[in-house]
Order: C-alpha cells, then sequence, then structure tokens
C-alpha cells in the first residue's frame, strides 16, 4: 500500500491522538480482540514492526478487517474519545498497521494435521492459526480460488484487492495445502476426513436461502449470491428501469446499492420496520444517500411476468406486533396487497444451511442449523464448525474470533 | 485597540505594554523591528552585538525543536551566537528606530571581552540613542569573551565588576544585565548586578542543555556536519526554571527585574510578572508565531485585568510571592490533605487515573460500574491524577 506524504502525517497524527486508555472499550469492542491501544501507540512511536504483528497476532485477516468491518458499531463506536465526538480513526490504523510484511513467527511442525473444508474468512483464520502452532493444515475449498465470500460476493467498492493480497500472502505459505474444488456433497466426504486427520473443521458458510413464493423461477429473478456475483463482473448486464430488493439485511442493503450500476431505480421491500432492519445504521445512511428507496411492513406474496418481460411483485401489507422474544412478529393485514411493477428482482430474505448435506454427514441438526457445543464441537467428536455456518451469517471478524477459539481448543487436545 | 490598562513605567522609561521581545534573530533585522514595532511591541532587545561581531562564525543548522503529541513546539534548542552586524551597523539601527519610533524602548544588548570593550559598546550605542542597555553575562552556548563553557553571570565577583564597568559608561542611562539560572544561588548574582550598579536584571537566559540525540546516526542534535553540541535551551517547557529564578531574585533581591524565558502567552506572562517580573520579554514564541501575538498578548492581558478588576498592571507584581516559602515552612496537619474528586460529567472513563494511581500512586481510584471514582481511605490527595486525566475531570477537593 502507497500513501502519500499527507496520509501518513494523518495516521501518525491521528495515533498520537489515541489517549491509551487502559481496559480499553476498543479491544473489548473488537470480536477479534486486538490489542488497539497497544499496536497505536507502537505507530505513533514509530515502531511499525511492532504494530504489525499486533494486530496480525490476534487477526489474521488484519488488512481484510480493517476496511469491512462496522467499525462504527465495534472499535471505532466505542473509542472513549467519540464522547468528546471525535473518535480514534482506528480501521485507517489497522489498515496501515497491516501494511508492513513483517512475518509472524510460526512454531515447528509437531506432527499432527487438521482438515479445513472452506477457505473462506473462517477456514483461512483457523488454518493460519494452526500453523502459527506448528499444525498441519490442508484446506479443501469448493471453488477454485481462495476467499470465500470475500472474493465472490462481497461488492467490489466495499474492499480493495490490496487488502485481500496482504491479507491471503500472509497466509498462503508452502506449509498450507489447499486442495480445490472439493465439496461436501460432490466429492468429499467428512467420514474419509476423520480417518486420515486428527480434527476437521467445516466453515463452508451459508447457502442463499431462497423463499417459497411463486414466481422465483422468472428470468431476472435473482437470489442474493447470484446477483452480487454477476455484478463483480467488469460489465455487467443492463436490468431496466426497476430493481426490487427485498430484505432489510446487510446483503439486501449491498445488493441495492450495487444494483444502481445496472437499474435506474432500486426500491428495497423489508417485512418489518426499519428499527428491525439487521443492517447497521452506517450501511443504511449509505443506501440513503445512494438513493435507495425504502418499503417497509411488506411482505412478498407472488411475481408474475408479462409477455413485455416486466415483472409484477405482489405484497401484502403488515402490522408488527410485539413477542416476549425477539423482534416483533409482522402479522400480514387482510386485503391490502399492492403490486409493484419492476423490471428484476432480487431476493435477499436470507441465508441458511443445506440440510441434507449435514445429516448425511450425520451432524446432529436442531431448527438453527447444527447443533455445537460451548467448543464448536459437532456431534461427532473433533469435528468443529467456524464463521457462518456457526453463527448464522455475521462478519469476517466474528469467523476470526471462532476460528482462534476452535484452534486454540484443538492445539489444548493434542 | 487600545489597553489602557497594560501600560507601565520601568526604570523612569514609559512601556505602552509590558511586552518587549527578547534578543534572537527577530531583532537582527531593521526591517524586521520596524514590522514588529508596527505590530505594537512596547519595545524590542536588539540581537547581541560585540566588538569585532563580523568575525562571528555561526554554524548551520543552529536549531532543533522537540514538539508535543499536536506538532506544536514546546522546547527549542539553538546554537546561534550573537549578530554578525559590526557595532557601527547595530547603532545605526538603534537611531533609525528610534527616529521612527521615539516613544518605543529601544534597548541593545552587548557583550564585552574586557572594560574596554564594554564601555565603547555602552557609550556607542547610547550616543545612538538607545533607551537602555542589556548586557549578556550569560549566553550559555558558544564562548565567545568567556572561558569554554563559563559564563560571566557565574562568578558574583565578575558580574559586580563588569557591571560596574558598564554603568561607568552609560551613567543615568538604566542597565540591565542578562543572567542565568545556571548557577548555585542566582540571588548571589543579582545581588553583584545590584552592587555593581546595575538597575535591573534580565531573569533569566537561554538554559544550557543537549537537545537531543539522533537515534538513527548516534548523532547529537541540532548535527552541524556530523557533530553537535550543547545548545541554548527555550520555549514552553524552560517556563517552571525562569519562574522560580524570577521569584528567588524577586524574593531575596530588592531589584527591578524583566522576566524572559518560557512565554507562549498572556496567561504565562501573568504568571511571570506574578513571580515578580515588571516586564516581560518573549523570544522563541514570537519567533514560532510571528509578531502578530503581540494583540493577543495585549488584549489577553487587557481583560484579565479587566475581569479580576486590578486597577492597573503593576497591581500582579509579585502577587504570588507573598506564598512562596520554604517546604518546611508551610504550617499542615495531617486534616489537611486534599481528596480527589472525579466530575462525572466531564469523564469519558479512558481509566489513566485509574491505572496511574494503581502503579504509581495508592491504589485509590476504583472502577465500578464502568464509573470511576476515589476510594476516601486510600486517596492521600497528592494530585497525580489531575495531572493525567486527559479531559481535566479530576480536582481536588476539601476531605
Amino acid at each position: 500500500m502507497k500513501y502519500t506524504e499527507k496520509e501518513l502525517i494523518n495516521i501518525k497524527n491521528e495515533a498520537k491522538r489515541c489517549l491509551y486508555c487502559y481496559d480499553a472499550p476498543c479491544i473489548k469492542a473488537c470480536p477479534a480482540k486486538i490489542n488497539i491501544p497497544e499496536f497505536i501507540k507502537a505507530i505513533a512511536e514509530d515502531n511499525n514492526k511492532r504494530a504489525t504483528l499486533l494486530v496480525y497476532e490476534e487477526n489474521p485477516l488484519s488488512a481484510i478487517c480493517s476496511e469491512i468491518c462496522p467499525t462504527d458499531e465495534l472499535c471505532r463506536g466505542s473509542c472513549n474519545l467519540g464522547k468528546l465526538g471525535k473518535p480514534i480513526n482506528i480501521p485507517l490504523l489497522q489498515n496501515y498497521a497491516a501494511s508492513f510484511k513483517y512475518a509472524t513467527i510460526h512454531n515447528k511442525y509437531i506432527g499432527r494435521k487438521v482438515a479445513i473444508v472452506g477457505a473462506g474468512p473462517g477456514g483461512l483464520a483457523a488454518a493460519e492459526f494452526l500453523l502459527r502452532a506448528g499444525i498441519g493444515v490442508k484446506i479443501f475449498e469448493k471453488e477454485n480460488h481462495i476467499g470465500g465470500i470475500i472474493d465472490t460476493i462481497l461488492p467490489k467498492e466495499r474492499i480493495t484487492e490490496e487488502a485481500k493480497k496482504r491479507d491471503f500472502e500472509r497466509i498462503l505459505k508452502k506449509e498450507l495445502k489447499i486442495e480445490y474444488n472439493k465439496a461436501f456433497g460432490k466429492n468429499l466426504f467428512l467420514k474419509d476426513l476423520i480417518k486420515e486427520y486428527d480434527a476437521v473443521i467445516i466453515a463452508t458458510g451459508l447457502y442463499q436461502k431462497g423463499i417459497s413464493i411463486k414466481g422465483t423461477g422468472h428470468k431476472n429473478v435473482f437470489l442474493v449470491n447470484d446477483f452480487l456475483h454477476l455484478n463483480r463482473l467488469s460489465r455487467p448486464k443492463k436490468l431496466g428501469h426497476h430493481i426490487v430488493v427485498i430484505g432489510g439485511g446487510a446483503a439486501a442493503i449491498d445488493c441495492a446499492i450495487q444494483a444502481f450500476k445496472v437499474g435506474k431505480k432500486v426500491s428495497i421491500y423489508y417485512r418489518r420496520s426499519r428499527a428491525e432492519m439487521p443492517a447497521t445504521k452506517e450501511e443504511l445512511e449509505n443506501a440513503d444517500n445512494t438513493g435507495v428507496s425504502f418499503n417497509y411492513l411488506a411482505s412478498p406474496i407472488q411475481i408474475n411476468r408479462n409477455n413485455q418481460g416486466d415483472l409484477f411483485v405482489e405484497f401484502i401489507e403488515n402490522k408488527l406486533v410485539k413477542v416476549t422474544l425477539g423482534r416483533p412478529k409482522p402479522i400480514p393485514i387482510k386485503d391490502s396487497n399492492f403490486k409493484v411493477k419492476c423490471s428484476a428482482v432480487v431476493l435477499a430474505t436470507g441465508q441458511g444451511y443445506d440440510k441434507k448435506i449435514f445429516q448425511k454427514m450425520g451432524i446432529v441438526l436442531d431448527n438453527n442449523g447444527p447443533v455445537v457445543g460451548d467448543d464448536y464441537q459437532t456431534s461427532i467428536d473433533n469435528v468443529y464448525l467456524v464463521g457462518d455456518v456457526v453463527n448464522g451469517g455475521a462478519t469476517a471478524v466474528e469467523a476470526v474470533k471462532i476460528a482462534k477459539m476452535v484452534t486454540k481448543l484443538i492445539k489444548a487436545e493434542m | 485597540m487600545i489597553f489602557d490598562k497594560v501600560k507601565i513605567n520601568f526604570l523612569g522609561c514609559e512601556f505602552e505594554n509590558p511586552f518587549i521581545l527578547a534578543a534572537t534573530p527577530s531583532t537582527d533585522d531593521s526591517d524586521m523591528l520596524v514590522e514588529a514595532l508596527y505590530a505594537g511591541w512596547a519595545g524590542a532587545i536588539l540581537k547581541t552585538t560585540a566588538v569585532g561581531s563580523s568575525s562571528v562564525d555561526l554554524k548551520y543548522p543552529m536549531m532543533y525543536a522537540i514538539k508535543d503529541n499536536s506538532g506544536n513546539m514546546m522546547t527549542l534548542g539553538n546554537i546561534d551566537l550573537i549578530s554578525e552586524h559590526p557595532l557601527i551597523e547595530v547603532a545605526r539601527v538603534v537611531k533609525k528606530l528610534k527616529s521612527k519610533f521615539p516613544s518605543k524602548i529601544i534597548i541593545p544588548s552587548i557583550m564585552g571581552r574586557n572594560k574596554k570593550e564594554w564601555q565603547l559598546l555602552t557609550k556607542t550605542l547610547i550616543k545612538s540613542g538607545a533607551d537602555m542597555i542589556e548586557c549578556s553575562f550569560s549566553c550559555p552556548q558558544g564562548n565567545i569573551g568567556e572561558d569554554p563553557g563559563r559564563m560571566l553571570a557565574q562568578s558574583a565577583k565578575a558580574t559586580e565588576i563588569a557591571t560596574s564597568w558598564v554603568k561607568e559608561a552609560a551613567k543615568d542611562i538604566p542597565v540591565l544585565i542578562k543572567i542565568t539560572p545556571q548557577v548555585t544561588d542566582i540571588t548571589e548574582i543579582a545581588a553583584a548586578v545590584k552592587k555593581g550598579g546595575g538597575d535591573a536584571v534580565v531573569v533569566t537566559n537561554s538554559v544550557l542543555g543537549l537537545i537531543g540525540i539522533d537515534i538513527e546516526t548516534g548523532k547529537p542534535l541540532p548535527t552541524v556536519n556530523g557533530y553537535g553540541s550543547y545548545a541554548g535551551i527555550t520555549g514552553p517547557s524552560v517556563k517552571p526554571i525562569t519562574l522560580k529564578s524570577i521569584s528567588q531574585v524577586a524574593k531575596g533581591v530588592g531589584i527591578p527585574i524583566l522576566g524572559v524565558g518560557g512565554v507562549s502567552n498572556y496567561k504565562d506572562a501573568i504568571e511571570l510578572m506574578m513571580a515578580g517580573a515588571s516586564i516581560v520579554q518573549i523570544g522563541t514564541a514570537a519567533m514560532y508565531n510571528g509578531f502578530r501575538i503581540i494583540d493577543s498578548l495585549n488584549d489577553g492581558l487587557n481583560n484579565y485585568l479587566l475581569r479580576k478588576r486590578f486597577k492597573n498592571v503593576n497591581e500582579i507584581i509579585g502577587k504570588a510571592l507573598p506564598f512562596l516559602v520554604g517546604l518546611d515552612e508551610i504550617e499542615y496537619k495531617k486534616e489537611d490533605a486534599p481528596i480527589a474528586k472525579i466530575n462525572q460529567d466531564k469523564c469519558i472513563q479512558c481509566n489513566k487515573c485509574y491505572i496511574a494511581c494503581y502503579d504509581g500512586g495508592h491504589q485509590a481510584i476504583f472502577i465500578e460500574n464502568d464509573k470511576l471514582d476515589v476510594d476516601k481511605e486510600k486517596c492521600v490527595g497528592c494530585g497525580f491524577c489531575t495531572g493525567v486525566c486527559p479531559v481535566d475531570a479530576i480536582t481536588l477537593k476539601k476531605r
């Protein structure tokens, strides 16, 4: 990463501004528990090597997370100086700390090996933590490249190639073996892995859930991942005058913002109100600023298509009813149906598990997905879950947090 | 703007305000001096001149600064010497300034090697219209006219004799002797000035120090052709030394004082005056921010005097002195110890006071429900936490 002279001045000044709080809230707010005041102090003191090693010690995806973490809700949002109106720009400083190539020291190989399924954030972080401990690792990845959701789904505006390159280069070492085009349910079997490896980490992420309404098979009706993947192409296909995005999470917001590339008008329809949206405040503001039109309290019923290729999404209005636990429940209001004309529809209504695959492997599931203990171990001994597959879809830094816990346990067992 | 409260009569001269420029590179150029006087300074000490000044070998770089975390200059070290202008040129500048600004106080600074030189300098400059003469007995860097590293003002006897030479030549023109804080007892030196007939002391000069070492090269700073030397230290961080020196002279010797060293703004200036200075000289801050700071100095002092209902600036001179005593003279009972109090409206929970008191104090600050509080039993009232707190949320209160 090349910083301009003025950017470097700003970085150094920002680092000097940090109060070096004791028992700092930023560390508590960071899922990866990076020692933020300490690495910032190192930047202020021109000890870049220390800064680099401190951030990577806790988070092998430090460059990536500095760009994609919802920092206003985590480290930066918790900064004590925020109480005076100007929190430290921690992601800026972390990005800087992660811009040097000082290598983390790895222990010598201790003769054990772990199989990791999935080379997304969780799988890669787990691999790095294990390699550092001297444990052999082989990753099995269904695509022909690493990165998972970061490399296939995340909009290009959200992350730089540079950040990915920096983190991936640190992780991809000759001790790390990766087999591509290997997937459960196709050419990869858990029982084989259990036989050959001391432990197995499943970090396969989530699968896009469809919704059970009529008309999802029409042309120009997309699932989130497909839509985002298409938009990453250098010249994505134009999709007409009006794109309707259904959903209220981070993925829905990403889709809506990306949709302006291929459509003129973009509307989000969400079944609850804005207050219940899982997307962060920052994400919602971004969408507001891009001109996304928000429509609340509407659930889709069906999608129709006419001969001219126009799509019509039929919605029903909801009212919210308080429940004892969790977000209020949307209840449809009778005869409140209405239709929205559009040229494309994106279904961003949530992600889920491929139940069949887990059932076939013999992993016990409940309504929320695979059952794991506090140690993230499944019903099968020495088989662990890491990343979105266990927490139902969160952030990369959450995946890192789980990867760290699981790899610590695996180390302890060996 | 009219600042009627800040006028002061000092040694029979009317100063429109108590602020004059100290002898620095700023006061070695007649055009710059003209600008400064237009800007509102009451006068200026011209950069020190000597007989045969043109043979002075200045070496560059001559300055190096230490900054605070916001990038502001806190400490300056310089290996500058005296004016490079010959005496005749300095005399010409004095004459020019006095004819252009008859009411401004123009004070050349001189440095001689023997009686003849001191008296020649004095007579020449008084002839050209100098209001007063400042004698540098204390420039710490370099060794012009003195043994290496040895200053005239480190010897009471030499100070008395040299002062008498200058006073003999100056007659009724006030003679100011600039002394150094680097002595065992500054009052002995100030008393020697008085005994020698000096009219006032200038307290103090820059403090000899080693401003820094470049850890990449292992060489002292500022580095001149690969070598470094001791420098005269000035800037905000020398103010405590200035205050100590002024107050000691003010309490111990009955002699008028011009204070100098570490003044950045009107508040610092008030402190120097409360320690006993009648006139405040400003060097580094005027170089750093420009002559324009005279406005905020005058305005700040004037508003302060109005707000505190002082009739004029004379009322604050030496105001702190009656309360300045030896530590063993302070009457004190155990129950007098204050206690730290945390203003929760100001506190931002950085916990810096907690760790400072824990590792550097009496472990008297505790955290409960994310709030910081003081254990009344454990707190001894040392006050360290008030200096640690970045938002000034801690004060000391009566127990």
